[in-house]
């Protein structure tokens, strides 16, 4: 993969990161302390399905991905890294 | 209960409604009150041909003739004294909000659609309601999401049961709007098709609209009029889950207890129950978990006891879908039949209970019990028995009830800063005031600290915050989003912030409150109403403990747009204000005792206890000069040494803040009664409090 697509997508992980601890106000959290393959929902950063929404709502929104509903955003939503692979490739094939 | 009137997009009037109802009719079709492109969902049970002139909005043209139809069915022309209960969550929402979702217009549009705005606040509608009655000695506006209509019942039934009036006349009222409409589907809480409440295949909700009102009388007064008893409100509950915003509490646990609680308050057991008339909204959280409440509170009973839900039919009506699921509870009594439950095909295995046929039945109906459960966690029971049994003696309402405790809420500038009395300068816990705003996080805070000081438990403790407008610029921001992006722009967490009782609802999770959690939003009356509702809680044994109180924070939207057109006394032009009392029954640790509760009209004496010592007592005010010279005129209170607020205190919340600092001041022995007086444009109130030793 070239370094360029690497560099990509670490950028898009400090994106999400950034656009998690805003959308769903972890005022107690700072954003490069979220760790990329810590699951989002239930255990890790305790997040609910209120936030799921919340978050399909500002990354569609924010990136021009659409993300699919039951078992897919399941996986689009695993971690940061998941989330990130996800919007890199759907903006991409998107765009 | 002896009047019914109804709204609905099942008919004009309770007649054609109830009547529509038992054939089964749906009122869902594609929604024609406003543009819906980009929503998931596109149906909604709308109230066809309503006639709105001389009306501010659908909401209040809706709550005044179902309210004229209770009173006219009910027999009473214009009743003497009577309380007026209004169970609300979006007012003149629908009229406002594309004024309030426009920039443009809000930074310097035309003044020519301003008037639009006067509907905005929920007390407008109750303000309405007030003139169907000579006098009404007790009122409000009670806004518990989707649990306001049935709170508003409890509340009316619990100031009859009081002996504060003879009667009440409580309802609820909504009307669609672009808002909450956006939002439920935001949410994904909206079935695009007519819903299916219980079914395996249920996707959710339907919304709707319309307004449903009740006389609920003294019996004593009833009989002495020869009224026709149509049904008994024999018993209620009024309690949170303090689990979540939005989701309900999967194991149904409080809401079990909530059943239970209501039918021990009517001294019926499950066995005398013949069917529920459930929330049952059609969402697949809401129907598992009010499935396993039912299983828990009823038992076996479950085989036995009947379970319809109206909602596929006449959607879900928000805040006045509880009064209008009591209204249909006791026509079916008086009628001796069993509501449907259409929609239902397949049921679903996990909800085992004995769902309606989709056809109505014949049946006597000795009693029946009414859900509501709503956003926040906010839950209502009410337990109805038929007209042939005796009249109920309701538990006694004469608990004595007390001050507890005080907390000010004060903002940042030197002057306010010396209102805080009682605080500790503890700071919200980040983690658990996720998307709070500044008067969240002071009523989740003041909350904590009053529960702290007294050693209250959470569990057994209740709230009412009264707030006049919401968090405006909140719901600005949301409209704002709807209007310029579209559905798809719409932030889905912030919904649920944006209904009137989230204050209360948010306090309550923060801190485990599981007592009554209810919003008050009446113009100029905050904290002595919030009180008022409180304390009725106490003595009629609804909650161990409440804390009660109003905040309100400084809103340039408020202050500069909707104030100057609704004509209320002004909000906070410095950062916030408030206070919060805690409320018991005990008489250890108490600070004062509370007396009579008061309202009148503003210009007009109000009739007040006598004054045993004028020179022990004194008057907190936070009333204009001449509207409290008007409510003690004639009075023993007229010579008594008045203390005025500080300019700070003078709004919506600063009677909260006096009532503590009078409270305060009794329990310090300086003074053997104070009278804390507010009032407005709206009404005047008085709260009477008794130092302990003397009362």
């Amino acid at each position: 993969m070239p370094t360029g697509s690497d560099d990509a997508l670490a950028e898009l992980k400090r994106a999400l990161k950034a656009l998690v601890v805003e959308e769903l106000d972890l005022r107690d959290r700072a954003a490069e302390d979220i760790d990329d393959d810590a699951p989002l929902f239930g255990e890790g950063l305790g997040l609910d399905s209120l936030d799921a929404l919340q978050l399909v709502m500002a990354i569609e929104e924010r990136f021009g991905v659409r993300i699919p509903e039951g078992d897919g955003a399941r996986v689009a939503f695993a971690s940061i890294s998941a989330l990130a692979s996800f919007v890199h490739t759907h903006s991409e094939t998107e765009a | 209960m002896t009047g019914v009137g109804i709204v609905s997009a099942l008919g004009s009037n309770a007649t054609t409604s109830f009547a529509n109802l038992l054939s089964g009719v749906r009122g869902v079709s594609s929604v024609e009150l406003f543009a819906v492109e980009g929503h998931r969902c596109r149906i909604a049970a709308q109230v066809d041909g309503l006639d709105l002139s001389g009306y501010a909005s659908r909401c209040e043209a809706m709550a005044m003739q179902a309210a004229r139809e209770a009173l006219a069915h009910a027999g009473l022309e214009r009743p003497e004294a009577a309380a007026v209960v209004l169970g609300t969550t979006t007012g003149g929402m629908p009229e406002a909000e594309t004024l309030l979702g426009d920039p443009a217009w809000l930074a310097q549009g035309s003044a020519d659609v301003r008037g639009r705005l006067a509907s905005y606040p929920l007390s407008r509608v109750t303000a309405r309601l007030v003139e169907l009655v000579a006098s009404s000695p007790a009122r409000a506006t009670l806004s518990s999401a989707c649990s306001s209509g049935a709170a508003a019942l409890a509340l009316g039934a619990s100031w009859v049961a009081r002996r504060k009036v003879p009667l009440s006349l409580v309802g609820g009222a909504d009307a669609l709007c672009r808002l909450t409409f956006a939002g439920f589907d935001a949410l994904g809480a909206l079935d695009p098709e007519p819903s299916r409440p219980f079914d395996a295949a249920r996707a959710g909700l339907n919304l709707g609209e319309g307004a449903a009102f009740l006389v609920l009388e003294d019996a004593e007064h009833a009989a002495r009029r020869s009224a026709r008893i149509l049904a008994y409100l024999d018993g209620w509950a009024l309690g949170a889950e303090a689990f979540h915003i939005t989701q309900p509490e999967p194991s149904g646990e409080t809401a079990a207890s909530l059943i239970s609680q209501a039918l021990a308050y009517a001294a019926l057991l499950p066995d005398d129950v013949d069917f529920v008339n459930a929330h049952g909204t059609g969402t697949r959280h809401n129907d598992l978990a009010e499935g396993l409440a039912l299983r828990q509170a009823l038992g076996v009973g479950c085989g036995r006891i009947h379970v319809p839900s109206s909602k596929p039919q006449v959607g879900h009506t928000l805040g006045a879908s509880g009064a209008l699921e009591a209204a249909f509870t006791v026509m079916c009594i008086a009628a001796e039949t069993l509501p449907p439950l259409v929609g239902l095909q397949h049921p679903d295995p996990e909800i085992p209970l004995r769902f309606c046929p989709a056809k109505s039945a014949s049946m006597p109906i000795r009693s029946a019990i009414s859900t509501s459960f709503g956003f926040g966690g906010a839950g209502a029971v009410l337990a109805f028995r038929e007209p042939a049994a005796p009249a109920p003696r309701l538990r006694s309402a004469q608990r004595r009830v007390y001050v507890q405790g005080f907390v000010g809420v004060a903002g940042t500038t030197a002057a306010e800063a010396e209102l805080s009395a009682g605080r500790s300068g503890a700071q919200v816990d980040p983690a658990r005031s996720r998307r709070f705003d500044e008067a969240s996080a002071q009523v989740a805070l003041a909350a904590a600290e009053l529960l702290d000081s007294a050693g209250a438990v959470p569990g057994q403790t209740g709230l009412v915050c009264a707030n006049a407008y919401g968090n405006v610029q909140r719901s600005v921001a949301f409209l704002g989003r709807l209007f310029e992006r579209g559905r798809k722009g719409v932030p889905p967490a912030e919904f649920p912030h944006l209904v009137p009782g989230a204050l209360a609802g948010n306090a309550s999770i923060y801190n485990g409150l599981r007592g009554p959690v209810l919003g008050c939003c009446d113009l100029s009356a905050g904290g002595d109403l919030a009180l008022d509702v409180a304390a009725v809680c106490v003595a009629a044994g609804t909650a161990t403990r409440m804390i009660a109180g109003a905040v309100e924070v400084h809103d340039p939207i408020v202050l500069g747009t909707l104030a100057p057109v609704v004509g209320s006394v002004s909000p906070p032009t410095g950062s916030q204000v408030g206070g919060f009392v805690l409320l018991g029954s005990d008489e250890t640790d108490a600070w004062a005792e509370i007396g009579r509760t008061l309202c009148a009209a503003p210009g007009h004496a109000l009739s007040l206890p006598t004054c045993a010592d004028p020179r022990r007592a004194a008057v907190f005010s936070t009333a204009e000069p001449g509207t409290l010279s008007a409510a003690l005129a004639g009075t023993s209170w007229q010579s008594v040494a008045q203390r005025s607020a500080p300019p700070e205190l003078i709004g919506e919340a600063g009677s909260a803040h006096w009532i503590g600092v009078a409270a305060t001041a009794l329990r310090a022995g300086d003074l053997d009664e104070a009278l804390v007086v507010s009032g407005g444009d709206a009404a005047v109130r008085a709260t009477h409090l008794l130092r302990v030793s003397v009362a």
